[in-house]
């Protein structure tokens, strides 16, 4: 019979949240999700690629279309790995697109003279640079990471078309191999199980989620807030580097119009995952079945004649799809 | 008038997980009288924020049987309150910062002056200067931004948008808490007036010299329930004090435990700390294995003390000691690497991460310790939290587990358990059983006392004058910022004395 003590609001949603599924509470609590996390992107995966395999059954369902999809889906996921964990911590990277272009661009340039191993570090240390340029008018500058990363989207491409005076660059041997098999798949593989280990296996990654999850237990309970907030647009700066060298060597030169719109891709691709763009949770593992979905919708599209005009509109209603399907909306009261 | 009230609840309920707000039985209700001051009083909690709200239409309770005028009353919404005739000015800001006095004054009531859908900007200014002539402020002028007026005068525009239409209800929530002694008289003044002409006043202030001042009669609510109305002549401040907090059983969930040695080291020395806005000269020593309690009205200062000391809020004045050496932490970081650790009043915006794993959480403070080269595996997360799980009596499905999913008690253990994992020095407690049903209470001030005995220096932040009592070792009393008292060791106050140099 104390006093009733003021009420937490909140809890009536933790109430709320309860009732689930049996298979979903189990899936949920293993990786500490919902179910349009971890049980919504796989069925869309498999759904996508049976739809496709009635509909186009002498042209999808083939190893070359196959090893085309897995390479493709191999830069958008190196892209989207990057943009995952900004996505998890609660913001938002627009320009990985860009600096895709600005990096291979970069890259290509500095091999022609100096050789591959030379452009690779040049690559990786152009995305770098870009990345850091976001998280520190973002985490210093308190600019929000939409609109620098939005602005970094157009920084990074004109400088793109400026120092390649809007021409393609051929690349060496040596990066061309990262873009074909079995680079490609060596270099994703690292990536991925590299950025997977980071997310769950150091304080970095724990560091990230906290923040996404809720900052200001994050900054209460020691998090060097700042310092995470700008090691991860280094990080998707550096995914977006490596992506750049990927496309250039898939494609055998540096183009200046190159990875236009990527951002898009990469952030559906995130989304489609099941990582919501709320932050808090998601993982490298999701990100990876978004990029192929994305990849396989965009694939199979082709396959059956969709006109690119109307490709780039069924992109554009799958992210919102995506996002409508994974929001939590109980996290954000006002939605802007 | 007739005698029927203008205002009457009989009956009124309402429920949040885990505590009822407000419960109001047929027979134990309240009537108000068109034309008179009421006065509301209770200690932080007691229901009244709940029972006005109802009143105000922003919360819907579980069972009511209120009456207005003879008519049913059970608004909806607050603009269907507004429309039956009930105006609030609440504690906290009520204008929108970025449009002018004019657009604040008639948001959401532009029907006044629109025509086939236009607005007619003119027609509102105009409208403006009235409601705001008839409180003669003729210092605010209808097209300035509200954000450019001081708080004064922004309460004040509230209260002319409250009166403009007219109300047969004017409900004032704590709104003295930013006035000057001038703008209170002023304030008074106007509630006196409208009063004459017929309006029923609903005054709420944690001042009970401002209660006796003004208001004709007083209500006292305690745990949600009325507990007496009398008419404010009838009773002085003492004896309201002891209405307000008075219980007929004390409950055992405290024991005398072994007290520290009166030799033991200060951990802790504040001199003469201050944060302008918040508090000032607060000096205390803090030692180890006591619990000092910090009593206080919200607002005291109280809360911007503890933050202070855990680095989320920085000193303007004065300084503080760790174990002898100087202590002035930036951020928490740096007041944790010195061992200080700090449990929040909000413990779902501040304490857990609703959404990451119990065992993650846990670790979440401790992780710069435990991780090699930055490398930490889940696994050795789990197994530590598991122990504390145990230890704390956590219930929950295992340390994979959401706080989300946890009841308030669960989830407050779940903070306190992030403190365990390394040794604090010194730990703030904020409110540390808010929201908290009375069997998991019991069991968290063992886990506190124990913390204590342990060695802990342990300042205790509380709105629960109860549990400071039983808890603390001495207590200090702030009021408006500064010491009003300190009780020492053994001196065993009273919950009246301690209320009586809070307010």
């Amino acid at each position: 019979m104390t006093q009733n003590r003021s009420m937490v609001a909140d809890e009536g949603e933790a109430l709320a949240v309860l009732p689930q599924s049996g298979l979903a509470r189990l899936v949920g609590t293993v990786s500490g999700g919902r179910w349009q996390q971890n049980v919504l992107p796989f069925a869309a995966l498999i759904l996508l690629v049976i739809t496709f395999s009635i509909a186009a059954p002498d042209r999808f369902p083939t190893v070359k279309n196959l090893n085309f999809i897995l390479i493709q889906s191999a830069v958008v996921a190196i892209v989207a790995l990057g943009v995952t964990f900004v996505v998890i911590s609660g913001s938002i990277d627009l320009s990985v697109g860009s600096v895709v272009a600005l990096s291979g661009i970069c890259a290509a340039l500095v091999a022609v003279e100096h050789g591959a191993v030379a452009g690779v570090i040049v690559g990786l240390g152009t995305g770098a640079l870009a990345g850091l340029f976001n998280g520190i008018c973002f985490a210093y500058l308190k600019v929000p990471s939409f609109i620098v990363t939005l602005g970094t989207l157009s920084i990074a491409r004109g400088l793109t078309i400026l120092v390649s005076k809007s021409q393609p660059v051929l690349v060496p041997e040596g990066i061309a191999q990262l873009g074909v098999t079995p680079g490609i798949y060596i270099v994703a593989a690292i990536a991925l199980v590299a950025g997977a280990i980071l997310l769950r296996y150091t304080s970095f990654g724990r560091y990230t989620t906290a923040i996404g999850g809720q900052e200001t237990v994050a900054s209460h309970s020691g998090v060097p807030v700042r310092r995470v907030k700008i090691l991860l647009f280094l990080l998707s700066g550096v995914a977006a580097g490596l992506g750049g060298l990927v496309l250039a060597g898939r494609v055998g030169a540096a183009t200046p119009t190159a990875a236009m719109g990527m951002e898009l891709t990469a952030i559906a691709a995130v989304v489609l995952g099941g990582t919501p763009l709320t932050g808090g949770i998601g993982g490298v593992i999701n990100t990876v079945v978004g990029a192929l979905i994305i990849t396989i919708l965009l694939n199979g599209l082709v396959i059956l004649g969709v006109s690119s005009e109307l490709q780039m509109v069924c992109q554009g209603l799958v992210l919102i799809t995506a996002v409508l399907i994974s929001l939590d909306r109980r996290k954000i009261g006002i939605i802007k | 008038m007739s005698d029927q009230p203008l205002l009457q609840i009989r009956h009124l309920v309402k429920k949040y997980p885990g505590t009822v707000a407000v419960n109001i039985q047929p027979g134990h209700g309240v009537s108000f009288a068109a034309g008179s001051i009421h006065a509301l009083v209770g200690e932080n909690g007691a229901g009244k924020s709940t029972l006005i709200g109802t009143l105000g239409g922003v919360v819907s309770p579980d069972e009511r049987g209120i009456s207005l005028d003879g008519v049913a009353f059970s608004p909806k919404s607050a603009p269907e309150a507004r429309d039956l005739g009930i105006e609030t000015v609440r504690q906290d800001s009520g204008l929108v910062p970025t449009l002018t006095v004019a657009e604040n004054l008639f948001l959401g009531r532009e029907s006044a002056f629109k025509k086939a859908g236009f607005l007619f900007p003119a027609k509102r200014r105009a409208l403006a200067a009235q409601a705001l002539d008839a409180l003669e402020l003729h210092d605010v002028r209808p097209n300035q931004l509200a954000g450019s007026l001081d708080l004064e005068r922004q309460k004040f525009v509230e209260l002319a948008r409250a009166l403009f239409f007219n109300p047969r209800v004017l409900i004032v929530d704590e709104m003295t808490a930013s006035l000057s002694r001038r703008g209170v008289q002023r304030l008074f003044k106007v509630l006196r007036e409208q009063a004459a002409r017929g309006v029923l006043i609903i005054y709420i202030s944690h001042y009970l010299e401002e209660v006796f001042e003004l208001c004709d009669r007083i209500t006292v609510l305690k745990d949600g329930t009325v507990v007496t109305t009398v008419p404010s002549g009838d009773v002085d401040e003492d004896q309201l004090s002891t209405l307000m907090v008075g219980r007929s059983t004390r409950e055992s969930m405290f024991h005398e435990e072994l007290r520290p040695e009166e030799s033991s080291d200060v951990v802790l020395r504040v001199d003469g700390a201050g944060i302008s806005g918040a508090f000032e000269d607060v000096s205390f020593d803090l030692r180890s294995g006591e619990i000092l309690g910090v009593a206080g009205l919200v607002g005291c200062g109280s809360e911007e003390l503890g933050l202070a000391v855990f680095g989320a809020r920085q000193l303007d004045a004065g300084s503080m000691q760790l174990d002898g050496v100087p202590y002035a932490p930036k951020n928490p970081r740096q007041a944790i690497a010195r061992g200080v650790a700090h449990v929040p009043s909000d413990r779902d915006t501040h304490g857990v991460v609703l959404r990451m794993p119990i065992a993650e959480n846990v670790v979440l403070a401790a992780l710069r310790w435990l991780s090699r080269l930055g490398f930490r595996a889940p696994g050795q997360d789990r197994h530590r939290s598991r122990d504390l799980i145990r230890e704390l009596g956590i219930s929950c499905r295992g340390p994979r587990d959401l706080p989300l999913n946890l009841s308030g008690g669960n989830r407050q253990r779940v903070v306190i358990a992030k403190w365990m994992v390394r040794d604090n020095r010194v730990l703030v407690l904020h409110n540390p059983t808010r929201g908290v049903d009375v069997g998991a209470k019991a069991e968290l001030y063992r886990v506190i006392r124990s913390l204590s005995q342990a060695g802990q220096a342990i300042l205790l932040i509380s709105d629960d004058l109860q549990e400071l009592l039983g808890l603390s070792d001495r207590l200090i009393a702030l009021r408006r910022g500064r010491i009003s008292t300190e009780f020492p060791k053994d001196s065993s106050p009273t919950e009246e004395l301690v209320v009586s140099h809070m307010i």
